[in-house]
């Protein structure tokens, strides 16, 4: 009687779980990847969740018919807190905004602001509802789900096999020597396969999340089992290193095993969660906040030539930590939600005080960790030692350790172990100065208070003057830091022209900074009228900063508010909610600069995260066999009759060299025939030929009878990967004019003028064949045997004289052959939207003799990360080339005025509908 | 247990909380979390107690679950002179 007691019982409660679970996975069938397995673009999807809802329905019914009514003893708890359920609710509210919010930022990247935090958000309803002891349980479900939903199948299987396959090790019933031994050699088996000196069957895409679920995790942990300073299981130990935001981050807080277990739910829940989604505001703020620094105020290294530049470079590249301080927010802002309360990562580290203070503050959970698994062990382990002894060895070794763990780190990441002079100098010198720091403190002791009383002026100025002073030191290390070479760093300081008035003014500004935040920062420390205690505030008191918060920001998101606060705010917050590199970033991604960089400034930059993701085989068109050496000023051009592929597309020429269809040399009888010069975006890199906007264009000028002059129209397409505008020109002059075209079309784009530069800096000064430019640049001061850098900084003024130049002698050579010249620009990469620099160099073109077609908007009607070829290719799309193709139709229709193509009169009626 | 609680107490009103109200500091006051225990006074904190009671504190000892509060580093003392 009573087995079949218990099979009513199980069987009510396993068929309402199994049909929610069922009808929760075909819900989330896209997110998660299943939707292949629920037939033909997820066709029984609906089917599978009706079953689930059915099932759970019998579910719920046999628990009501036959008396135990679990599902009902499980809800009345629930639903007759009232309290609870205003605190579930608000929590939801805000958790929902934030989510919103990261969607129109597209904060990070997709599997971050998709995947990961419709995971979260959905994950956290249900987690919450679930009883206390199958929370953790679902929680390593929703792991699991968050690596399906990024990895696929394959790779996730992997994944998980490697995982628990170190993790079986760990737990092995032989001695403790043993497994270390056994781990140690799986690590010698993962290095090999992660230099690739071993095939393995996953992709390279897993290394970076496998690497940082267990390289850092993994000594913590063993550390603590060998101790037993934490229980272990099988969900305790999933759950830690199963974490679900880890599969967005390769770069992941360093959580500490007995921290994880003992902050599990050891506070008021409603609390816990309210304090993760506060981590996330701060993290949502910091992200928007680095990228308003990274587009708008980073400057590189060829940018510094006086005190304020110098200030600008040192102190932009070194707040761009808030990146990764924004992701550690969220991170541990998530795993608050599912009841991990663990304690905060950073603590407003750019108010420290001193050198110690600066180590405790700015990454609390690394700090820790070296303390706890290093820094202590080798302190005790010299007991006969003096004191002083002890303490400068100790955290000597720790900086050894940080620096050693840092290039270990960079090489599970990236598969190079980073080994530069920079790197060892810059933890050098911070293990030095926190040494001096705490022999001192040693010494004479630190204030400490019990109750934080309010602090008078004379100790906020001289906290400020204090860090002031590791603010200014620190900016200066990062600068070393991030330098690819100690003379690169010494060039940089001699580079900059520093007076002491100007140095005077900038220290002032960084007092007035720091001070006022200061001020800020120790009255938040003061107790609050309303808790004069400072004990914790009531929840919706607790929770009311930030729901105003993540409100305001919900609303300056949508571009109807936005637009109310005026055009150059609303174009600010426009530009903040895309995730783009910087100009410089954007540059260097494009000449392939970081291609070999293993440099320690690259932590910062998003530029290697693309890298990652980039396949060995997608290499610049100048690097493949497409190409063949011209042995003049051109450097290369396209091989004739080619079928090859090219960045995975197929890449075809025709017997001229021409990424295009085939020509005649002379122009048909009653043809119309357009020359097209410019570089990768013209020649249709990334795309199909019949996908690019040449192709495009020239096929609707065709198609659509415009009842002219012209029976046929030709764009002959000689535009070449990597050109610049003087290569161009010799192109025109070598090739383009043998075609006899009727119009030219110059493609331009807003970074033109950057690559002339660094072309021009790159070639022999003799080999300009150019007596104009080499003029320009005798003024400038440049001589043959000048270096790079100095050379940099005396071209720069000069650089738009040279684009003049060139574009004036595009015109001469047109006009000479009565060529009508055009210039056309686009935005350098969707999403990137220069306006000013389109229009200066508009003003440029059209002085030049241009007809000017500015086409900066081409881009406009849709997000730029849908328009490119890749994360890591921010060429157009198939559907970027399509945008541009439109507009440039409809651009020859608006000005058939000036740009002569024979249409008919009727046709200006069809300009506006070509829109 | 209440004396190696009164003498840890006094330790620390002496050596970190100069000047303090001894009232304000009860058993369970966070220490570590509450940043009057950083790394150096825990390891200060350490060697007195070791030197006190004539114990060994070991690394692996030296976290937050065993240093946070008075009661629970007079609760780590008694477990090791229990232990002799």
């Amino acid at each position: 009687m009573m087995e079949v007691w218990n099979l009513k019982k199980l069987l009510s409660l396993y068929a309402l779980v199994g049909g929610l679970a069922i009808a929760l996975l075909a819900a989330g069938a896209d997110l998660i990847g299943f939707a292949s397995l629920l037939g033909e673009n997820g066709a029984w999807r609906n089917h599978f969740f009706l079953l689930g809802l059915v099932i759970a329905a019998i579910g719920v019914t046999t628990d009501f018919a036959f008396g135990e009514r679990l599902l009902f003893a499980w809800l009345r708890p629930i639903v007759r807190d009232w309290q609870g359920l205003a605190k579930f609710a608000s929590l939801i509210a805000q958790l929902g905004l934030l989510t919103v919010i990261m969607r129109l930022c597209y904060l990070e990247h997709h599997a971050f602001y998709h995947q990961v935090m419709s995971l979260t958000f959905y994950g956290f309803i249900i987690h919450h509802l679930l009883p206390r002891a199958w929370r953790l349980h679902f929680f390593i479900l929703l792991s699991l789900a968050g690596l399906l939903s990024v990895f696929g199948f394959a790779d996730s299987a992997w994944l998980l096999g490697i995982s628990l396959v170190l993790i079986g090790i760990c737990h092995a019933p032989i001695p403790f020597w043993a497994r270390v031994t056994i781990l140690l050699a799986a690590g010698g088996f993962l290095t090999a396969a992660r230099f690739g000196y071993v095939a393995v069957p996953w992709t390279k895409a897993i290394w970076p999340i496998l690497a940082s679920m267990f390289m850092f995790r993994f000594i913590i942990y063993l550390y603590d089992f060998k101790h037993h300073k934490a229980p272990v299981g099988l969900v305790n130990t999933l759950s830690y290193f199963f974490l679900l935001p880890n599969v967005a981050f390769p770069l992941f807080p360093v959580v500490d095993y007995s921290a994880f277990r003992r902050t599990y739910y050891n506070e008021d829940e409603y609390r816990i969660y309210q304090t993760g989604i506060k981590w996330m505001l701060w993290g949502v703020l910091h992200l928007l906040l680095y990228r308003y620094i990274n587009y708008y105020w980073v400057i590189g290294p060829e940018k510094v030539h006086s005190t304020y530049t110098l200030v600008q470079y040192m102190v932009s590249n070194y707040l761009l930590i808030l990146r990764l301080t924004g992701q550690f927010h969220l991170v541990v802002g998530i795993l608050h939600l599912f009841g991990f309360n663990l304690p905060r990562i950073m603590d407003v580290f750019l108010l420290s005080t001193g050198f110690t203070d600066y180590w405790r503050r700015v990454n609390v959970y690394w700090k820790d960790f070296i303390q706890k698994v290093f820094y202590y062990p080798a302190y005790f382990r010299m007991r006969k030692v003096g004191n002083t002894a002890k303490l400068v060895v100790a955290t000597l070794l720790g900086f050894l350790v940080t620096w050693f763990f840092h290039a270990y780190q960079w090489f599970w990441i990236r598969g190079a172990f980073m080994l530069s002079l920079p790197d060892i100098l810059f933890w050098l010198c911070m293990g030095l100065l926190v040494l001096t720091n705490s022999l001192y403190e040693a010494q004479y002791g630190r204030k400490r208070a019990l109750v934080k009383g309010a602090a008078t002026l004379r100790e906020i100025a001289s906290k400020t003057l204090r860090a002031t002073g590791v603010f200014v030191v620190i900016s200066l290390l990062w600068s070393l830091w991030i330098s690819p070479s100690v003379s690169e760093w010494f060039d940089l300081l001699k580079s900059a022209e520093v007076t002491l008035p100007e140095l005077a003014i900038t220290l002032l500004v960084v007092i007035a900074g720091l001070g006022s935040a200061m001020l800020v920062y120790e009255k938040s420390l003061q107790p609050s009228a309303a808790n004069p205690h400072g004990g914790a505030p009531a929840f919706f008191r607790f929770a009311a900063p930030t729901a105003a918060a993540i409100l305001i920001l919900y609303f300056l998101a949508q571009p109807t508010y936005a637009f109310r606060l005026g055009a150059s705010a609303s174009d600010l917050i426009a530009d903040l909610k895309t995730d783009r590199l910087n100009e410089r970033d954007a540059a260097l991604l494009e000449r392939g600069y970081y291609e070999n960089l293993t440099n320690v400034s690259t932590f910062n930059s998003q530029l290697w995260e693309l890298y990652m993701q980039k396949p060995d085989d997608w290499i610049p068109l100048e690097e493949t066999s497409a190409v063949r050496q011209t042995h003049d000023f051109r450097k290369y051009e396209l091989v004739p009759l080619l079928n090859g592929t090219v960045k995975h597309a197929p890449f075809i020429t025709n017997r001229w060299g021409m990424r295009d269809d085939d020509y005649e040399q002379m122009p048909p009888a009653n043809t119309y025939r357009i020359a097209m010069i410019g570089a990768s975006v013209a020649q249709g890199s990334g795309v199909l030929h019949e996908e690019s906007f040449e192709y495009l264009v020239e096929k609707r000028l065709n198609q659509e009878p415009r009842g002219g002059k012209y029976a046929k129209y030709e764009i002959l397409n000689f535009a070449v990967g990597g050109y610049n505008i003087l290569q161009q020109l010799a192109a025109l002059e070598n090739k383009v004019f043998d075609f006899k075209p009727d119009m030219l079309f110059c493609m331009s784009h807003t970074r033109d003028e950057d690559r002339l530069f660094k072309f021009l800096l790159e070639t022999p000064f003799q080999a300009i064949p150019y007596e104009g430019v080499r003029q320009i640049m005798r003024t400038a001061g440049v001589t043959a045997d000048m270096k790079t850098n100095r050379a940099a900084k005396l071209l720069e003024p000069y650089n738009g004289e040279i684009m003049s130049w060139a574009y004036q002698r595009i015109v001469e050579n047109c006009r000479a052959r009565g060529v009508v010249p055009v210039w056309i620009c686009l935005p350098s990469e969707p999403g990137l939207k220069d306006t000013k620099r389109a229009a200066s160099l508009a003003a440029v073109a059209a002085e030049a003799g241009f007809i000017v077609l500015n086409l900066i908007d081409a881009y406009d009607s849709a997000p730029g990360a849908y328009l490119q070829v890749t994360p890591w290719d921010k060429h157009p799309n198939a559907k970027g080339h399509r945008l541009i193709a439109n507009r440039i139709y409809a651009a020859l229709l608006e000005n058939q005025d000036k740009i002569p193509l024979g249409f008919s009169g009727a046709a200006k009626l069809s300009a506006s509908k070509a829109e | 247990m209440n004396e190696i609680k009164k003498i840890v107490k006094d330790y620390i009103l002496e050596e970190f909380l100069p000047g303090e109200d001894p009232a304000g500091l009860a058993d369970e006051t966070p220490l570590v979390s509450g940043g009057i225990l950083d790394s150096m006074a825990t390891i200060k904190m350490a060697a007195f107690l070791e030197k006190k009671y004539g114990v060994q504190i070991e690394a692996h000892e030296m976290n937050t679950k065993n240093f946070n509060t008075i009661a629970s580093l007079a609760s780590l003392v008694q477990a090791k002179l229990g232990g002799k």
